[in-house]
């Protein structure tokens, strides 16, 4: 008895020396968070959020913690993710025991996708942000600040996207308090198993399954809760719908509704978006007939170029054209572009006026959360006669010849 | 039934085949509207007009040269190695290609890329089939020059499959490295298509194929003597260097070209040269050349056929189709014959 006494005391002490040392190396939170983000016990005196256009998520409030629901992570997921949100020191509520308990308000902060990274910056969250897959991508200013101050750790070693190229040691020495990912359900992929079965706590973002642009934009409320900042996420989430739906009223007005496709062919296959699919809605609210919006699927349909062709021979508009810079270039992938009257009109555009030194482009990034920008500068492609004065954001016409 | 009733029969199927990819697709057009259109027909609708001659004709076309192109690479490689399962990408031209690519792709690809070859007056499909004749031009040369002093197939062979395995390598390295939009851009040239030549890239498609062909036709005695040996052949008077030379010269040839313009396609040269063999019941090079460019035009365009969902504007990806038509194919073959190499049961 006295042996094992002693060894247990021993073992408990070496643990304690152990963890001791693993938090004084730990690198500390900057005080900056420290000061912008109080630990009050109860979430509700920091207001709320209400979800609106979302379908993928539920925000409720309880008494001393917040329930995040992801009701379908990705394309066919079974089941969802449920997120119990506690204030720090606030005592943990009895649920069934499949949540996943995160302790608010979030401080060392790690995403996985660019796509995240304007929202945080757009709520304050600047110095809460420890590490992203890829930096160079990034183009919101202020985080592309911090990442090149080296503030900002790389988790990924190759190509972000992909499961096997994240650096574990990495991600576990900067002991993170919440990783955000999005999940696709193809375990190439699919990153979060990993995270699981290292104990690492994470929360699956679903914004790309949204079939509306403010619906994905609205996942900002989701990043927000875990910050216990609800409310500035509801104030700045309510601007941008209420400039998105005053621009759709005013594209609505026009009296022409011209054709539209996007994208190119990439061997044999043309990825087409359905015409359930954000892409769709974006453009419908632009005050332009999508081509494919007889279809009502979400994700995108691959299509023969020759079906294309078909149906895009008279389109008004082309939009989003890959890494193609001019006219001469869309023709020099495929001789057959040229038979598109918008081509011969001159009539394409494309999303990459804003691009990172890095390759990154910003309309994936900013645009995304601020789809009644990208709104404006598609009605202002489709109806000029309404923005009259108004200089794109991410859009611009091709040019006959590249210029630089 | 007689050789030459087999040949009648295998040219019919092309032709009906043929007209299918034609007339079948993501809207069927008639017959009777195909022909006038081939024939000159101005009276159907412009864009009718415009989908069987600039999409639905330089793809069945392209189809057509390429699973010819395929089966006899095979078919030559097969006999050189006296193996029945040897492809023709063994030597890695393929794999050389995928590098060239890769290399343009991943490495180069991106705004400024497309200008600076948008000023050299190179537009983006003609840089990566430049890239992917190029890439398999430099894995052939090693292959060749060993060719050249090495006496045994075998070594030859290994030779051939280390660059590939080299090539292969180096692919997955810049994958690590590169970002999404070009590993798309990699991924999706891999998966093989017959749809993106254009009449002006079959200017060189073509006459390249044909002098491959040509070439194979020239060589189908030599290749008959390399059936019972290098020994064998030696004996006949075949100088075994320069003919194992030309061999290798020609299918790299054929398989370097279809696979610059069209991907990697799998399958069909392994699995055309034993439905020949097993059809004709003959090893003779002289009846296998001709059948193997009718067989192999065949089952390409049925391939791709299938591949284009007729009656729906889906694409599958070629070579998930082919492998599904082909696998199978060799199966059954090698259950039905001890010796896959020999003709007939």
């Amino acid at each position: 008895m006295q042996v094992s006494g002693r060894a247990s005391s021993c073992l408990a002490l070496m643990l304690a020396v152990l963890v001791g040392a693993s938090l004084s190396c730990a690198p500390k939170p900057q005080a900056a968070a420290a000061s912008t983000s109080s630990t009050p016990a109860n979430a509700s005196s920091h207001g709320r959020a209400t979800v609106r256009y979302a379908k993928g998520f539920v925000l409720e409030y309880h008494d001393g913690y917040k329930v995040l629901r992801v009701l379908t992570p990705w394309r066919g997921a079974k089941e969802g993710f449920t997120y119990v949100l506690v204030p720090r020191g606030g005592a943990v509520p009895k649920l069934s025991g499949n949540e996943v308990i995160i302790r608010t308000p979030v401080r060392r902060f790690v995403v996985t996708s660019t796509i995240y990274v304007p929202y945080i910056a757009m709520l304050g969250l600047e110095d809460t942000l420890v590490g992203v897959a890829k930096g160079r991508m990034i183009t919101t200013p202020s985080i592309a600040k911090r990442f090149a101050e080296g503030k900002i750790a790389e988790i990924s070693d190759g190509s972000g996207g992909m499961a096997t190229n994240y650096n574990m040691e990495r991600l576990l020495s900067l002991q993170p308090d919440l990783i955000m990912l999005y999940g696709t359900g193809n375990p190439t992929y699919d990153f979060h198993e990993q995270l699981h079965a290292a104990g690492l706590p994470f929360a699956i973002n679903a914004e790309y399954m949204e079939s509306t642009p403010l619906g994905g934009t609205e996942w900002m409320k989701f990043i927000a809760a875990f910050f216990d900042k609800d409310a500035e996420a509801e104030q700045i989430f309510a601007g941008i719908a209420a400039r998105y739906e005053e621009e759709a009223a005013k594209a609505k007005s026009a009296s022409t509704r011209p054709t539209v496709f996007r994208g190119m062919d990439y061997r044999g296959v043309w990825f087409m978006p359905g015409g359930g699919s954000y892409v769709a809605k974006f453009y419908a609210d632009a005050g332009a007939r999508y081509l494919w919006d007889d279809d009502h699927s979400q994700g995108s349909m691959p299509l023969t170029m020759e079906a294309v062709m078909l149906r895009a021979r008279q389109a008004d508009f082309w939009v989003d054209v890959g890494s193609c810079g001019s006219l001469v270039q869309l023709a020099g992938f495929d001789e057959r572009y040229r038979l598109v009257r918008a081509f011969q009109t001159g009539r394409v555009y494309n999303n990459d006026a804003r691009m990172s030194p890095g390759g990154g482009n910003d309309y994936w990034e900013t645009g995304i959360a601020n789809p009644d920008r990208v709104l404006a500068d598609l009605i202002s492609i489709f109806h000029p006669e309404l923005k009259p004065g108004y200089s794109r954001v991410w859009y611009r016409q091709l040019p006959e010849r590249g210029v630089q | 039934m007689s050789q030459s009733l087999k040949f009648s029969t295998l040219a019919l199927t092309l032709a009906v085949v043929f007209v299918l990819e034609l007339s079948l697709g993501s809207v069927m057009i008639p017959l009777k509207t195909v022909i006038s259109i081939l024939a000159g027909g101005q009276d159907s609708g412009e864009s009718w007009r415009q989908i069987i001659l600039l999409f639905r004709l330089p793809r069945a076309v392209t189809a057509i040269l390429a699973g010819a192109a395929l089966g006899v690479a095979g078919l030559e490689m097969q006999t050189l190695f006296r193996n029945p399962l040897v492809e023709p990408y063994i030597l890695g031209v393929s794999s050389g290609a995928s590098l060239g690519v890769a290399l343009v792709v991943m490495v180069t690809d991106g705004l400024g890329w497309n200008l600076l070859l948008e000023r050299a007056g190179i537009m983006g499909s003609t840089a990566l089939v430049v890239a992917a004749t190029l890439g398999s031009l430099a894995v052939l040369s090693v292959v060749l020059s060993f060719a050249r002093k090495v006496e045994s197939n075998i070594t030859l062979l290994i030779v051939g499959l280390m660059f590939g395995y080299i090539a292969s390598s180096l692919v997955s390295i810049m994958m690590q490295f590169s970002v999404e939009h070009q590993m798309q851009r990699f991924i999706t040239w891999t998966f093989g298509s017959f749809g993106s030549v254009t009449w002006q890239q079959m200017e060189i498609f073509a006459p390249t194929l044909a002098v491959g062909i040509l070439l194979a036709w020239i060589l189908a005695k030599p290749l008959n003597a390399f059936l019972l040996g290098d020994g064998y052949a030696r004996s006949m008077g075949v100088n075994v260097r320069r003919v194992r030379f030309w061999i290798i010269a020609s299918s790299a040839l054929l398989a370097g070209t279809v696979t610059a313009y069209c991907g990697p396609i799998a399958f069909l040269g392994i699995a055309v040269p034993h439905l020949c063999r097993l059809l004709l019941k003959t090893s003779d090079h002289r009846t296998l050349v001709p059948a193997v460019v009718l067989m192999g035009a065949t089952l390409a365009l049925f391939a791709d056929r299938v591949a284009m969902v007729p009656g729906s504007q889906i694409a599958l990806p070629l070579n998930a189709v082919t492998s599904l038509i082909g696998a199978p194919v060799v199966v059954a073959v090698i259950l039905k014959r001890r010796h896959v190499m020999e003709a007939g049961a």
